[in-house]
């Protein structure tokens, strides 16, 4: 005991100068750590922690282990939901991931009134979420009245359901989804591709290569760091997708667009199941580390 | 030098916080007791915000060592358990009667029945009214509304569809494929939808327990070891979603969208473009967010099935922050006196029910001169609201009489266990047989059951 206090104030006797002579250096980062403390870590781990109780509103009862992790996941639609989750974001890959590309190298290529189209591709971004979702699901409307069918029907086409059809309500969401953060990410690969040292361009020109050469051998590697990041963030975005379904379809029709996120939703603000919401929360970020995870080896072996 | 620096801040930060402490306890020894009270209406409501504070105004004429602090959040379903988690949860607040047991299982809503004992609230409470505010035969809420679910009909659109009697009352159907037939007339007539029935936010199950209770479905059992049964997954469920099923496909008199709460009912209704909806009175909103012709309003009974006419109550209860002092709690049914929602007659209260009438009639929203049953049953109590009722009518009685006679007309309480999870999956199981037209409801109706007593019922404690 006696030598495990000494080795403590010889820890602490070792530490404060390291401190002290950078004091600023240390002040400056507390914010940062304060912030990441509450804002991050504390809820991950209390949502791990919270996850292994039985809650009372918000109140822990009582410690049952796993129980509410086994409560999800023998839920009949906890298949379903999971399904769902991929769903969006295997959508939102096929839809939304390439259009950034191709609108930021066009971009790159445009010389006039560039700042006018940036603006407008960026303009979705900053728009209130609820408006952009309101905005689409009155698109969406089902029957004559709403505004996408009447276009079709002045092409003589029949009125769509559109997000009341269980089998394409999330890839009508999903393309809320890409509609309004795209112009977002087009910027990031705009930036990418305007960094790229213009003597490589004169050079491939002189070379005689055309478009397509420059697009694979200059614009493409280029990029590529950038699109391996957003690929991932996008994978992480869109699995825990939440307010879109929430408001414009409330998760269906018949839970057809529901996801992980909007089923702890659901458990905490219209059950009150504090405690199987936080595990729905858990089983979630487990996932998303997997998957993230598989997806850096895979990428790292690639590489090599 | 730094250090020293750092060290002083810290001192400085230190002294401030101990001067504001100490600052509040000097408050404290005032004694005067601080009470939040949510769902104060916002100033954009100039009528109902002027006699909330003359209420304010004679609160403190009357009890000055308490203060009131308004609080507008208008506490939805969704944002209680966010705020009653994070302790935000005003003194007082209103919500819904569905939401009353999970608040209480939750911990949510304080347990007031020595409170309620002790201010006679209990013995002058209508009877019908104390399940509705009870959870494990534990008081947690006062009533501030009460009304049992009825048909509401839009008059312009059934005169359209010459759906008018002589003496001005609507031709209401008596029963659900009465109903169907009028909705058809009335799609014919106006080219709008005749009917609309909830799907979102757990209020298409709500409504559909009513339907299904008066084709005989009984939703759940409790067997002798106190386990829940799922029962619904039977014939008369089956008929009951397959009436809905038709409403859409057969009668085609529902709206062209399927995804429709309350909210989206009210707006279809005010606007033309939904002539009934199952509701309970009297629907201010329609009035005063959607600036509908309060003479066009009218209610009819809730249509029979084959085991006849179910209805269930709905409406608004106060509740009390479980973080709420005894001296704070006192405080809330002194208020509760002062704006007439409570048994004790006073002459503030008179005064300022008198407020609240006069207020309805310079905004045009529906003052009925009956209703079909009194919160307080104490006659001093109900002598006075006939009374002023009598006094303030604004509508025709023609328009309400049918819904006031509540003849043959069942109460049922909400059922007793899983509430909201049981209308989530009804919900669910609606949603699907208005937009798959091939939907089987036997298949469904079967579904449902099975995910009634896996997910939830055989997860009961």
């Amino acid at each position: 005991m006696k030598t495990k206090l000494e080795n403590q104030k010889l820890s602490i006797k070792r530490l404060k100068p390291m401190v002290m002579k950078n004091i600023a250096g240390w002040l400056m980062l507390l914010p940062t750590v304060v912030f990441a403390y509450f804002i991050i870590w504390r809820p991950i781990v209390m949502g791990f922690y919270q996850s292994l109780f039985d809650m009372q509103g918000s109140t822990m009862l009582e410690f049952v282990g796993l129980e509410n992790y086994k409560d999800i996941i023998t839920d009949t639609n906890f298949t379903k939901v999971l399904f769902n989750t991929f769903k969006y974001t295997g959508f939102s890959l096929l839809v939304g991931f390439l259009p950034p590309v191709i609108v930021a190298i066009l971009l790159n290529e445009v010389r006039h009134i560039r700042a006018f189209f940036k603006t407008a591709i960026y303009l979705p971004v900053v728009l209130p979420g609820i408006a952009v979702y309101m905005l689409w699901y009155y698109l969406y409307l089902p029957g004559e009245s709403g505004l996408l069918n009447t276009i079709l029907a002045s092409f003589g086409i029949d009125p769509q359901p559109w997000l009341q059809d269980a089998g394409t309500s999330i890839l009508w969401i999903v393309i809320t989804m890409t509609w309004q953060s795209f112009g977002g990410s087009t910027l990031m690969y705009l930036a990418a591709l305007q960094g790229i040292n213009r003597e490589l361009y004169e050079a491939a020109e002189i070379d005689g290569a055309g478009m397509r050469k420059r697009l694979r051998y200059i614009m493409l590697p280029e990029i590529y760091p950038i699109a391996l990041l957003l690929f991932i963030r996008q994978i992480i975005g869109v699995f825990q997708v939440m307010e879109q379904p929430l408001a414009m379809t409330g998760g269906g029709p018949n839970g057809a667009s529901t996801s992980l996120a909007l089923l702890a939703y659901k458990y905490a603000f219209e059950y009150f199941q504090f405690d199987k919401a936080m595990a729905t929360g858990v089983i979630t970020f487990i996932i998303l580390v997997m998957i993230t995870g598989v997806y850096l080896v895979l990428e790292k072996k690639m590489n090599d | 030098m730094n250090t020293k620096k750092i060290i002083s801040s810290m001192l400085c930060v230190a002294i401030m916080s101990m001067s504001m402490l100490i600052s509040g306890c000097q408050n404290g020894s005032d004694e005067k007791v601080s009470i939040v009270i949510g769902n104060w209406p916002s100033e954009t409501d100039v009528a109902t915000v002027k006699y909330y504070n003359e209420y304010k105004r004679m609160m403190n004429e009357k009890y000055p060592d308490i203060e009131i602090v308004p609080d507008t959040t208008q506490i939805s379903t969704k944002e209680f358990a966010a705020m009653a988690s994070s302790g935000q949860l005003p003194n007082l607040f209103v919500s819904s009667y569905t939401e009353l047991p999970l608040a209480a299982q939750s911990g949510f809503a304080l347990d007031i029945t020595d409170y309620c004992k002790e201010y006679q609230y209990t013995t002058n409470l209508n009877p019908l009214l104390v399940d509705k505010v009870s959870y494990d035969e534990r008081v947690y809420g006062i009533p501030s509304t009460a009304y049992s679910l009825g048909l509401a009909c839009n008059r312009k659109m059934f005169e359209t569809a010459g759906l008018v009697n002589e003496d001005g009352s609507l031709q209401y159907p008596a029963t659900y494929d009465e109903l169907a037939q009028t909705a058809v007339k009335i799609k014919d007539a106006t080219g709008q939808a005749g009917f609309s029935f909830p799907t979102m936010n757990n209020q298409g199950g709500w409504i559909f327990t009513s339907l299904a209770w008066s084709y005989g479905v009984d939703f759940m059992e409790q067997d002798s070891d106190g386990k829940w049964q799922a029962t619904f997954d039977s014939p008369e469920c089956v008929e009951a979603l397959q009436y809905i099923k038709d409403l859409k496909w057969k009668y085609d008199v529902l709206p062209d969208n399927s995804f429709v709460d309350v909210t989206e009912q009210r707006k279809l209704f005010a606007s033309d473009q939904a002539a009934m909806y199952l509701m309970h009175v009297p629907e201010r909103m329609l009035v005063k967010t959607y600036s509908m012709d309060k003479d066009d309003i009218c209610f009819g009974r809730v249509p029979a099935g084959p085991e006849g006419r179910y209805s269930l109550m709905g409406g608004n209860v106060y509740m009390i922050s479980p973080n709420s002092t005894p001296e704070q709690v006192d405080a809330v049914f002194k208020w509760l006196d002062i704006i007439g929602e409570s048994p004790n007659v006073s002459d503030y209260m008179k005064e300022n029910l008198r407020l609240e009438f006069e207020a309805d009639n310079n905004e045009n929203v529906p003052v009925m001169k009956t209703v079909p049953f009194s919160i307080w049953i104490n006659d001093e109590r109900m002598q006075l609201e006939n009374e002023l009722r009598s006094e303030y009518a604004n509508v025709p009685d023609v328009n309400f009489s049918d819904y006031s006679s509540f003849e043959d007309v069942i109460i049922q309480e909400e059922e007793p266990v899983a509430t909201q999870e049981l209308y989530s999956i009804l919900d669910a199981g609606i949603q699907e047989v208005l937009t798959d037209e091939n939907a089987d409801c036997e298949a469904i109706v079967n579904r449902m059951a099975n995910d009634f007593q896996v997910n939830h019922l055989d997860k009961l404690s």
